[in-house]
């Protein structure tokens, strides 16, 4: 089984009911994603799209007004088959940190402000392994030196160090046990172009050397193009394409998908680009067939009638779309 | 002071803040000494790109006049900016110097309608008679792609991101201004909504200049046709878009441009890239502010700031090219 | 996400006054008991018109009688129906807390944004002139002032004297207030948008002062009803004015309670408490609705059940 995570016809949505007002936001409507052993596997979509939410579920912190309505998220370690939703806390919190470990957007969620980075540290490494103050501090400096982060890091507070330097202390944090599964929440968003490489850098360095699944959930899609190898495409709360990243940007076939890449700017090319019309639809309101058919170039009527199912198109390429389906119907 | 022909010129810009150090407090220069210029024809767009912490926000706080500069001078249209009065300010400057700012859901106070500051815009700088004023808007908000009857009483939350951000566009054009001051005006909005609004603001040119600050150096190619790239207070090269993003021959540039993760999985490229540990610390060495990170610092770069050099229709400031001397 | 699922009744969609009380007595059982009480309160007040007696006679009816149905709450020892009297007490209490609250925090208002927009030297100067405004024991002050002008203090001097020692602490918290709008991004559109400073403060920063001010003005209600209480029990007002405070004083003095003359302590302090509740209540719902935080820790706990 090469498989370390799963995500079955997963459906969540926020339920909201109160002050006279009732709204269902259907932020994760189907969505199944088979993740594997030693992989990067990258989750794109923009704002809005329910990435964060599939982190959640697919941490297993689902708390109100986040209700799970249908489907199963399951890790795959020591041979065993762990059903995440329908476990009790205090297994999943075991989980946490030995099996899979979380690098959250903003790293001051991870890092404790008013204690030094190798506090934090012990924290960490001891509360998983029998080892005392000096030898933990040991492991710290060695892994931090490996991973190019000075010494001086461990001696200081985390307001000392710049948001860059931050988030890399918080990844090493994160892969320090080296857990088989880490899900990585817009690890670079709010850094420097010049940041973000050290960034991207470090998780290469990580994965390379310790092994294990990296899952990659930003909206940028210059990371993806430098770390994933397979990428999934979600928009409003369900997953359009996945590929691996070589055929996703070379031969995208979802309109959201080719219009999203071409619509990036390049260096060194000054060609006239378009973005895309319209904007992404909220998510307690979705329009009805297909979720991108209001914004798309090539709607079909089916399109607004029927949401397209997945298909797998080649391999490793599944597609949701009646355009490269083939829609039964010409209406037109 | 002969008006010299330019629309904005800064000369020797600085701004400092106070920072504590243990017991004391130190002085940094978050805009250090910064020098460039817009001419008033044509009309050009001009990037601003640097990292945060590059001054790039506090340069363009300074010319919008939100903040006063510590020394050096921001000339407008041949007048010092801060040597305006209120009422000066109120009826010329800002008849004149429209800004764009990077939330537009913070551009907007969520109690009142977007078109409420359409009007008063269209009303206070008496932009036409009362009963052309509708109309007036109305072309602002075409140029946009939008329409009166698409914000006609509706709340900052009724409208997405990239719309609220057009109709902050829209509310700038109004009085027809001279320059545009566009601070990140698409680093908040999803990826399928920038471009458009990138677009926009490369058609602007015809009718106003645009200072478009960024970090994000591939739409600064895209969209402008001079850079000015900064590093903690300094401008450490400026000069058409082509050469500067092309050809970068500060280090900074070059690291900045071999850093921008393009979309395209065939330029993957190894190698680390030295970060700072901590941003203030930067500030306070002395010589040139790249040099703990610089791959090819020399000596006197640790020791002394270096001058700006014109190097092949670009001024860049570093000591590889001090005496218009040796060449990358 | 948090932010996007909450749904925000004062902003966007102006929501209707009425709109908000409806959602407000459907949902927050705090507001449904402080608008009640507040309710009864004032129509308590309103009889007080209908008063067969001067509040300010004695000896008009048999002293010292238990209440009865001719005379609900029963009699005072100076010959007072105690149920008029009350209504009159209810109604005066009212009036003074009134105006104490609104010199006092009109006061802070025009201070704590004047200091709010000035800034620098003028600001600094006069904020310290604030604090040593703090620091001032009230409660031994009023008591000072009230005893050298005892039996002159008039029930406007009272609502006076309560209300300019209660501008202080109010007008930094506006002040706080101010200085958080003026830096944020749409204060400089409208800047750009021609506004001139004072358009600005009107038509961009009171909108969001208003609930923060009634919500804080309620708590004012409360300390000047308290005050006035105070004073008027230890004997410094006017007590010929039947109030809350003067008439537990009288009680006092003829020795209600050991004398078992309940009825006489039962009927003010009960009022008071009542009233005082009440007013929290509404306090309290109010800041809630109004604090998108809590709403949103609300919505949780609903949706968990």
């Amino acid at each position: 089984m090469n498989l370390v995570a799963e995500a079955t016809d997963l459906t969540a949505h926020y339920i909201v009911d109160a002050y006279g007002q009732k709204r269902t936001v259907r932020a994760v409507d189907g969505v199944s994603l088979a993740i594997r052993r030693d992989e990067v596997f990258g989750i794109a979509g923009e704002s809005g799209c329910g990435k964060s939410t599939l982190l959640k579920a697919l941490l297993g912190a689902i708390t109100p007004p986040l209700t799970v309505r249908g489907g199963s998220v399951s890790y795959y370690v020591d041979r065993q088959r762990m059903d995440v939703l329908r476990m009790p806390e205090e297994d999943l919190r075991a989980l946490r940190w030995r099996v899979v470990s979380y690098v959250p957007q903003g790293s001051m969620h991870v890092l404790n402000p008013v204690r030094r980075i190798r506090s934090t540290f012990r924290d960490f490494v001891q509360a998983h392994r029998q080892v005392g103050d000096r030898e933990s501090d040991e492991m710290a400096r060695r892994y931090l030196d490996g991973l190019g982060l000075p010494p001086k890091v461990l001696d200081s507070y985390p307001h000392q160090l710049s948001g860059g330097m931050r988030q890399r202390v918080t990844i090493a944090l994160a892969t320090i046990l080296a857990p088989p599964l880490v899900l990585a929440d817009e690890p670079t968003t709010a850094l420097d172009v010049v940041m973000q490489r050290a960034v991207i850098g470090m998780l290469e360095q990580t994965r390379r050397e310790a092994g294990g699944t990296l899952v990659l959930v930003t909206h940028d899609l210059g990371v993806h193009a430098h770390l994933a190898h397979r990428v999934a495409v979600l928009y409003a709360g369900q997953v359009v394409e996945e590929a691996d990243a070589n055929t996703l940007f070379e031969r995208p076939l979802h309109p959201y998908t080719k219009h999203l890449i071409q619509s990036l700017p390049r260096i060194d090319d000054r060609a006239r680009r378009v973005g895309i019309p319209g904007q992404p639809p909220a998510l307690d309101a979705p329009p009805p067939g297909c979720r991108f058919h209001p914004r798309c170039p090539h709607a079909m009527a089916i399109c607004r009638a029927e949401q397209p199912p997945m298909e797998t198109v080649g391999p490793d390429h599944r597609v949701a779309c009646f355009l490269v389906s083939g829609g039964a119907g010409d209406g037109g | 002071m002969a008006a010299d022909g330019h629309l904005l010129s800064l000369e020797g810009l600085s701004r400092e803040f106070a920072i504590r150090r243990g017991l004391a407090v130190r002085r940094f220069p978050a805009v250090d000494g910064a020098t460039l210029s817009l001419p008033s024809s044509p009309h050009e767009i001009l990037a601003l790109a640097g990292e945060s912490g590059s001054g790039k926000t506090t340069l363009a706080r300074m010319i919008l006049g939100l903040t006063w500069p510590s020394s050096g001078r921001i000339l407008f249209k041949g007048r010092d900016v801060t040597l305006l009065g209120g009422r000066e300010r109120r009826s010329w400057f800002r008849h004149e110097v429209q800004p764009v700012f990077q939330d537009p859901y913070a551009t907007f106070n969520p109690l009142r309608t977007v078109d409420a500051y359409l009007s008063a815009t269209a009303r206070n700088f008496r932009v036409a008679a009362r009963s052309e004023r509708e109309s007036r808007i109305d072309d602002a908000l075409q140029a946009v792609g939008m329409s009166l009857r698409d914000v006609r009483g509706r709340y900052p939350n009724e409208l997405s991101g990239g719309q609220l951000q057009r109709v902050s566009i829209a509310r700038a054009l109004i009085t027809r201004p001279s320059l545009l001051v566009a601070d990140e005006p698409v680093s908040m909005l999803d990826a399928s909504l920038r471009m458009s609004i990138v677009n926009l603001f490369r058609g602007l040119r015809e009718r106003q200049s645009v200072l478009y600050i960024t970090h994000d150096l591939a739409t600064a190619y895209y969209a402008a046709d001079r850079v000015a790239v900064m590093l903690r207070g300094w401008i450490v090269e400026q000069g058409p878009v082509e050469k500067v993003l092309g050809e970068p021959r500060h280090p900074y540039t070059q690291v900045l441009k071999s850093s921008v993760l393009e979309p395209d999985p065939a330029s993957r490229s190894g190698g680390r890239i030295a970060v700072s540990v901590s941003e203030t610390d930067d500030f306070l060495r002395g010589g040139c502010r790249f040099a703990a990170r610089c791959p090819q610092v020399m000596d006197v770069c640790r020791a002394t700031v270096p001058g700006d050099a014109v190097v092949d229709g670009r001024v860049v400031k570093c000591h590889l090219y001090a005496n218009g001397g040796t060449d990358g | 996400m948090a932010q996007a699922i909450v749904p925000a009744p004062a902003a966007g969609r102006q929501r209707a006054a009425g709109a908000v009380v409806t959602d407000l007595v459907r949902f927050s059982p705090a507001f449904t008991v402080g608008a009640v009480l507040l309710l009864i309160t004032l129509a308590f007040t309103l009889l007080s018109v209908l008063s067969p007696y001067d509040p300010t006679d004695r000896h008009v009816v048999p002293a010292d009688l238990a209440p009865s149905l001719a005379h609900p709450l029963g009699t005072t020892s100076l010959g007072q129906d105690l149920f008029w009297i009350m209504t009159f007490a209810v109604r005066n209490s009212l009036i003074v807390a009134g105006l104490a609250v609104v010199i006092g925090r009109s006061i802070a208002v025009v201070l704590g944004s004047f200091l709010g927009y000035t800034g620098g030297t003028v600001d600094r100067a006069l904020s310290s002139v604030t604090d040593s405004f703090i620091v001032i024991p009230r409660l031994p002050l009023l008591i000072l002032i009230a005893a050298i002008l005892k039996g002159t203090l008039s029930l406007p001097a009272l609502a006076l004297l309560i209300g300019l020692l209660d501008w202080a602490w109010p007008s930094k918290r506006y002040r706080a207030q101010v200085l958080t709008l003026r830096e944020e991004t749409f204060t400089q559109t409208a800047a750009f948008s021609g506004m001139r400073p004072l358009t600005v403060i009107l038509r961009e920063h009171v909108p969001f002062l208003v609930p923060f001010i009634l919500a804080d003005a309620i708590t004012g209600f409360l300390y000047a009803i308290g005050m006035e209480i105070t004073l008027s029990i230890l004997g410094l007002t006017d007590l010929a004015v039947p109030t809350l405070g003067t008439t537990i004083y009288w009680a006092n003095y003829y020795q209600a309670l050991l004398s078992g003359k309940l009825w006489w302590l039962i009927a003010p302090v009960a009022a008071s408490i009542l009233m005082v509740v009440g007013f929290y209540q509404l306090s309290t719902s109010l800041s809630q609705y109004l604090d998108p935080r809590t709403r949103a820790r609300a919505l949780a706990r609903r949706a968990a059940t």
